[in-house]
């Protein structure tokens, strides 16, 4: 998948339907509005819906930062998209319980592969519906467990009840 | 590097980016003083935090790190000061805010749980200076 | 020095009990340079151990009072930012009224009166059932 000029310059990619956003540099407040700016554009330009920020790259995170980083989660859940963050360090969190900061509903996990993990219930197109196609309308909640050379068998016994 | 022989520095704020070099470097000072990588970011966070105010609020301002030594270990002393608007109501600026996502807070309560010492010298008009320490 | 950090970590060390769920039997007292060292620790070690529910046991901690209490909340909401669990074990009746007595509001710390329970809710959260051999 080509790479698309972004403004913070941070590199964003699609794996597994998700916009994958490893940040590896530094962060202060100007960086962080621009890497918002570009999840947002990207998750309604190519209708994403699950977005995965590490931050096991970033040394320093204070409360106003993450308050930044979360703060895009929200903003991309409004946009229909759920983002998981992960890679935060025992530094980090650490730091933010004495800062008293508050993570609101944002999903967390360890590690990236885990925060794709998490999304892919929410990412992946619906599975063929179970009810494909129903020879009887009389077949009761029972026999849709069967497979269908079971429910035709049944369908043929039903007769004979 | 850090100039190991003073193991002291001092750093302007005045833009944006002076906040993460301050963080920055005080990590690294955290480091040399012996800190674990957990105490490392609570310094830097603290750094940050006071740089940011000083930022905001002051608009130019000092940080200055310190290694500290004493017989039992070692610390790190944070001084952050400007000649800003000076905090009117100390009291209510060491008060947690009700709602974290208040932003005219200026994080000094949480400065001080992740320092051990903390010191305020403050006067409308005149200008601010924060002391923080902590021991490794 | 060197002591003081073993001697902590004697009495409170870490065990994985099952893939994925830790356990802490803490005893003695809790100041708050022990709590922010066990919470620390804990949060080494879930990073470690990618685990996701974390078993605090207190029925050896002296004195469970409102500060004691607070160190318990802190801990919990770390290891929440870390996307795992936090249970506390071992709170027998008296501590159960002295706590709600202080006016402490335990809200979003899971409880429980000891290590099997807090396992059980554990094995739930990491949905695992435990099944006997035929």
């Amino acid at each position: 998948m080509e790479e698309e000029i972004t403004l913070s310059k941070v590199g964003m990619h699609v794996t597994r339907d998700c916009l994958v956003v490893p940040i590896q540099v530094e962060l202060h407040d100007e960086l962080v509005t621009q890497i918002q700016e570009d999840i947002l554009r990207r998750v309604k330009g190519e209708r994403l819906k699950g977005v995965v920020i590490d931050l096991s790259g970033v040394a320093i995170l204070d409360s106003v930062l993450a308050r930044g980083v979360f703060d895009t989660a929200q903003m991309t859940s409004l946009l229909g998209a759920r983002t998981v963050i992960t890679g935060l360090s025992a530094g980090v969190v650490a730091s933010l319980i004495d800062l008293d900061f508050e993570p609101g509903n944002v999903p967390i996990a360890l590690t990236l592969d885990e925060g794709l993990q998490t999304l892919e219930p929410y990412v992946k197109p619906k599975e063929e519906p179970e009810e494909a196609e129903e020879p009887e309308k009389e077949i009761d909640q029972d026999e849709k467990d069967e497979t269908d050379e079971d429910e035709e068998l049944e369908g043929y016994g039903k007769d004979e009840e | 590097m850090a100039r190991m022989k003073n193991k002291k520095k001092r750093l302007e704020i005045s833009e944006e980016i002076n906040i993460v070099e301050a963080a920055s470097e005080a990590m690294i000072f955290a480091q040399i003083a012996g800190f674990t990588r957990v105490g490392q970011h609570m310094v830097a966070t603290a750094v940050s935090e006071l740089a940011r105010n000083i930022y905001l609020y002051a608009m130019k301002g000092e940080v200055t790190i310190r290694v500290l030594e004493r017989e039992t270990n070692k610390g790190i002393e944070i001084v952050a000061e400007d000649n800003g608007p000076g905090i009117a109501d100390i009291g209510a600026a060491m008060k947690d805010h009700f709602s974290t996502s208040d932003s005219l807070g200026l994080g000094l309560p949480g400065v001080k749980r992740l320092m051990d010492e903390f010191g305020i010298d403050t006067k409308p008009g005149v200008g601010t200076k924060i002391t923080v320490r902590k021991w490794v | 020095m060197a002591n003081k950090k073993e001697n902590n970590s004697v009495l409170a060390p870490v065990n994985v009990i099952w893939e994925g769920i830790l356990l802490i039997p803490i005893s003695g007292t809790i100041d708050s340079k022990r709590a922010q060292e066990i919470m620390e620790t804990i949060l080494k070690k879930i990073i470690e151990t990618k685990s996701k529910s974390v078993i605090m046991d207190v029925l050896g901690v002296v004195t469970v009072d409102s500060a004691v209490a607070n160190h318990l909340i802190k801990i919990t909401k770390a290891t929440k930012l870390l996307g795992a669990r936090c249970i506390v074990s071992g709170i027998v009746p008296e501590i159960a009224q002295i706590i709600v007595a202080l006016g402490v509001d335990l809200g979003e710390v899971d409880t429980r009166a000891d290590i099997a329970d807090a396992l059980e809710l554990a094995f739930e959260v990491a949905g695992l059932e435990v099944v006997k051999r035929k």
